[in-house]
C-alpha cells in the first residue's frame, strides 16, 4: 500500500514536472499573453496565486495532484507599464506587498481558501519596516538581498484637468503624482529626482494625458497586500 | 424641397466670378468649376448662391440604407475654356519661364499637355504650320483662367476667335513676340475638372449647408484602412455623404466609421457605426518597428498615442533609469549591436538611477571591453545626448518603416504591461530585446489579437521551441534564476524516493 502510494506520489511529482516544463515553455517565449483583471495580474507574477496558463483555477480541488505552490513561480519585472489613462492610477494598489510572494512551506495559503492572513499580525520591526504578512515570504530575488535587483519602475498614465489659471502644467503633474501616492500608500515626491511626468497629448485645452514614471517605493513593496476577491 | 441638387448646381455654373474685381457676372457659354469660386471668390456668396434660403434640402440624404453609393460625382464636373500656346518640346521650358504669370496653375492638373491629350489643338496646329512641321514634338501650355476670360470675352462671335493675334492680345509685347519667334500656335483647350480635383471640404460645402459644414471636422485619426470620425450631431444627417467623400478623396481608406457614443466601457471601446466602404473592420498597420492586427471595433487602440508607445519602449529598453542590474551578457549584447537607436522623446534622464555601489565597476569593465561602447549601460548619459541629437536632426519617425531600434538594447529586462491591449508597448519591448513581456489585457478580444501580434512578430511560442535545449544556460544568462531554482527542485523530485 505504501508503495502505491510512493509511486503514485512519484508520478504525481512527475505531472507536476512537466506542467512545470509547459509553464516554462511559456515562460521562454518572448512575449507571454495573459487575459486578466490587472490586480491578479501582478498577483500572479509575484508568486501570489496560481497561474492560470496550465487551466487549473485556484479553486480547483487538484492540490493533491499537483501542489499549486509549484504553478506560484514568483517572476520579477524591472518595469510595469499601466496604460489605461482613465483609471490605471487606481490599479497601483496592486504593487502593495509587491516584495511578498508566498511561503510554499506555510501551511495556509495566502489567496488560497478563506484563511488569509489577519492584518493585525502586520508587525513592524526595528526598522520601521513591515515584517511578512502570515503566509508569505519576501521574494528571495528581491532587494532585501544587497546584490538584487532594484525595485521596478512604474509607469502609469493618466489624465489630470488643469485649472484655468495655471500657465503650465506643473499643477496638473503634481496633483497627477498625488493621486497615484494615496492609491501607492506611500508618498511620492514630486518634484524630486524619483519621479517622472511626461505630458504625453492635451485630449482638451485643459485637460493633459500624463505618463508618470517613478520607481516603486521601498515603503510600498512592503505594506501587507491587498486582498483580492477572485 | 424646393429644387434638386443638380438644380442648385447648375445655377452656380451659370455664374462666373470675373477676373478683375470678384464680382460674379452671368455668363451663357462658359463655366467656371466650383473650386475656382470657392477659392478666389467669397465662399459665402457662393453658398448663398448655390443654396439660397435652402437649409433642409438635403435631409434625406443621409439616412438612406448607406450600401448605395448616393453621390452624383457627376454634377462637380465642369468644363473651362483655356487658352492654349502650341509651342515646340524644346522651348517648353523657355516658355515655363517666360510665360509665368499667366500659367494655368491649380494642384493635380498639368499645364503643359501632349498630343494625346488634347488631339484637336495639335490638329490646328499642323495645319496652321504646315505639315512639314514635327506635330508630335510639340506640347500645349494651357493659360490661366483670367487671362483665358479676358480673351474669349473679347471675341462677339459664337465662334471663338483664333489666332495669336487675337487670343494673345492682352499678353504683353515682349512675350508675346517671343512666342511668335518661337513658331507657336494658339488654340482654345475646354478642360474638364471634376470631382476629383475638389478638395473634401470643397465638396461637403457644395452638399450640406455651411453652417453644418463648418462641424465637419477637417481631421481624423485613420488606423490602417480605417478612418476614425467623431461627427456632431448636427451633421449626422449627412453622416453617409460625409463618408462616402472621405472615403473617394482618400485612396488607402476604405472604410469610414463614425464613433456613436463615448468611451464608457470596462474595455475602452466605443459603439461605432459604419459610415460608408467595407464594413471589414480588422486593420492591419505598422508601429513602433512590429506589425499590428486587430479588429477596430472590439479593441481599444489610439493612434494618437503612437509616438508615446515609441517613447516608452525605447526609454524603457535603452535603459534611461538606469540598470535593473549588471550583467556582463547584456552589456556586451548591448555593444555588440550599436544600431542606431530609434532615439524616441526621452526626456525625464535621470530618474531612479539608484544601483548597487559594485554596479559602476562592472560598467567600466564593460566599456574598456570595447572601445565603441556607445550604447554599453554605462554609456547611458551618451546614449540618450545622442537621442536628443537625433530628434533634432528630425530622423526619429516613430512607426515609420525607417524607425531604426536596436533589437538587443532590452536584454535582461524584464516588463510587465498590466493593460496591454494589442500590445502596442509589449511587441516594441519584445523586439527590441527584453528577456520577457508579460502582457496582460482584461478585455478577451484584446488578448486574441494580442496573441496574435505575437505571432505576426515572431515573439510568440513557435519561434522560441528550438531554444530549450539550452534552457538551463538561457535561464542563468537571462537571470531568470528563480526559475532555474524551481528546475533544480523539479529535477530533484524526479530521482527516485
Amino acid at each position: 500500500m505504501s508503495d502505491i502510494l510512493e509511486v503514485s506520489e512519484c508520478l504525481f511529482r512527475h505531472l507536476s514536472f512537466f506542467s512545470f516544463l509547459l509553464n516554462l515553455i511559456l515562460s521562454l517565449v518572448k512575449v507571454t499573453p495573459y487575459n486578466l483583471d490587472a490586480r491578479i495580474f501582478v498577483a500572479i507574477l509575484r508568486g501570489r496565486m496560481p497561474r492560470p496558463s496550465l487551466g487549473i483555477s485556484a479553486s480547483s480541488s487538484s492540490t493533491e495532484v499537483a501542489p499549486l505552490a509549484d504553478y506560484m513561480v514568483p517572476v520579477w519585472f524591472d518595469h510595469a507599464i499601466l496604460n489605461l489613462p482613465a483609471s490605471a492610477i487606481d490599479f497601483l494598489d496592486a504593487f502593495r506587498g509587491f516584495l511578498y510572494t508566498r511561503d510554499p512551506k506555510a501551511a495556509h495559503a495566502y489567496g488560497e481558501g478563506d484563511e488569509t492572513p489577519p492584518e493585525s499580525e502586520d508587525a513592524v520591526d526595528a526598522n520601521g519596516d513591515m515584517l511578512c504578512p502570515v503566509g508569505l515570504q519576501l521574494d528571495p530575488c528581491s532587494d532585501m538581498k544587497e546584490s538584487a535587483r532594484p525595485l521596478p519602475m512604474i509607469h502609469v498614465h493618466c489624465f489630470e484637468r488643469e485649472f484655468e489659471d495655471e500657465p503650465t502644467a506643473e499643477g496638473a503633474k503634481a496633483r497627477a503624482v498625488a493621486r497615484a501616492a494615496v492609491s501607492l500608500g506611500a508618498p511620492l515626491v514630486y518634484p524630486s529626482s524619483e519621479v517622472a511626468v511626461h505630458v504625453v497629448r492635451y485630449v482638451s485645452p485643459q485637460k493633459p494625458m500624463l505618463c508618470i514614471s517613478f520607481r516603486l517605493p521601498r515603503q510600498a513593496a512592503l505594506l501587507p497586500p491587498v486582498k483580492l476577491k477572485v | 424641397m424646393s429644387s434638386s441638387l443638380g438644380e442648385k448646381v447648375s445655377l452656380a455654373r451659370a455664374y462666373s466670378l470675373h477676373a478683375g474685381d470678384g464680382t460674379l457676372v452671368p455668363t451663357a457659354g462658359e463655366v467656371l468649376p466650383l473650386s475656382t469660386l470657392f477659392e478666389d471668390g467669397d465662399p459665402g456668396l457662393v453658398d448663398a448662391l448655390t443654396f439660397g434660403g435652402v437649409g433642409d434640402g438635403n435631409g434625406d440624404d443621409g439616412d438612406n440604407s448607406g450600401d448605395g453609393d448616393t453621390l452624383d460625382r457627376s454634377m462637380f464636373s465642369s468644363q473651362l475654356n483655356l487658352v492654349a500656346v502650341v509651342l515646340p518640346a524644346a522651348s517648353t521650358c523657355a516658355a515655363m519661364e517666360k510665360l509665368r504669370p499667366f500659367l494655368f496653375n491649380k494642384p493635380k492638373v498639368k499645364a503643359v499637355l501632349g498630343p494625346d491629350q488634347a488631339p484637336e489643338l495639335f490638329e490646328a496646329a499642323a495645319s496652321q504650320s504646315g505639315a512639314g512641321s514635327a506635330g508630335d514634338k510639340r506640347r500645349a501650355i494651357l493659360l490661366n483662367e483670367e487671362f483665358s476670360a479676358a480673351a474669349l470675352a473679347s471675341s462677339t462671335s459664337d465662334e471663338y476667335p483664333s489666332g495669336v493675334d487675337s487670343l494673345l492680345a492682352n499678353m504683353p509685347e515682349a512675350e508675346r513676340a517671343w512666342c511668335v519667334e518661337q513658331g507657336c500656335t494658339v488654340g482654345v483647350h475646354p478642360l474638364v475638372l471634376g470631382y476629383e480635383l475638389l478638395s473634401v471640404e470643397q465638396v461637403l460645402r457644395a452638399l450640406i449647408p455651411t453652417e453644418v459644414a463648418a462641424e465637419v471636422p477637417s481631421s481624423f485619426e485613420t488606423a490602417g484602412h480605417v478612418a476614425h470620425l467623431n461627427l456632431r450631431e448636427e451633421v449626422l444627417p449627412w453622416k453617409r455623404t460625409i463618408g462616402q467623400v472621405i472615403l473617394d478623396k482618400n485612396p488607402r481608406l476604405k472604410t469610414v466609421v463614425n464613433k456613436t457614443a463615448s468611451i464608457a466601457s470596462e474595455f475602452r471601446t466605443f459603439p461605432l457605426e459604419v459610415l460608408g466602404g467595407d464594413p471589414n473592420l480588422v486593420v492591419e498597420l505598422k508601429e513602433g518597428g512590429g506589425v499590428f492586427k486587430f479588429d477596430f471595433g472590439q479593441v481599444y487602440w489610439n493612434s494618437r498615442l503612437q509616438h508615446e508607445h515609441a517613447r516608452l519602449a525605447d526609454a524603457i529598453a535603452n535603459r534611461v533609469w538606469g540598470l535593473p542590474y549588471d550583467d556582463d551578457a547584456a552589456a556586451a549584447a548591448n555593444v555588440a549591436s550599436v544600431v542606431s537607436s530609434s532615439g524616441s522623446a526621452v526626456e525625464e534622464a535621470a530618474v531612479g538611477t539608484k544601483r548597487p555601489a559594485d554596479a559602476s565597476d562592472n560598467n567600466d569593465k564593460a566599456v574598456a571591453a570595447s572601445s565603441h561602447g556607445e550604447q554599453s549601460s554605462s554609456g547611458r548619459a551618451r546614449a540618450i545626448k545622442k537621442q536628443k541629437k537625433g530628434r533634432q536632426n528630425g530622423d526619429e519617425r516613430p512607426g515609420g518603416k525607417a524607425a531604426l531600434f536596436n533589437p538587443r538594447a532590452g536584454a535582461g529586462l524584464i516588463v510587465a504591461d498590466c493593460m496591454a491591449g494589442v500590445g502596442p508597448f509589449a511587441v516594441p519591448l519584445g523586439l527590441r530585446g527584453c528577456a520577457h513581456v508579460h502582457a496582460n489585457d482584461l478585455n478577451p478580444h484584446s488578448y486574441r489579437w494580442l496573441v496574435e501580434n505575437l505571432a505576426l512578430n515572431k515573439l510568440g511560442p513557435k519561434q522560441v521551441l528550438p531554444y530549450i535545449p539550452c534552457l538551463t544556460r538561457f535561464l542563468i544568462q537571462s537571470r531568470m534564476y528563480f526559475l532555474h531554482e524551481q528546475v533544480s527542485v523539479s529535477l530533484s523530485c524526479l530521482k527516485p524516493p
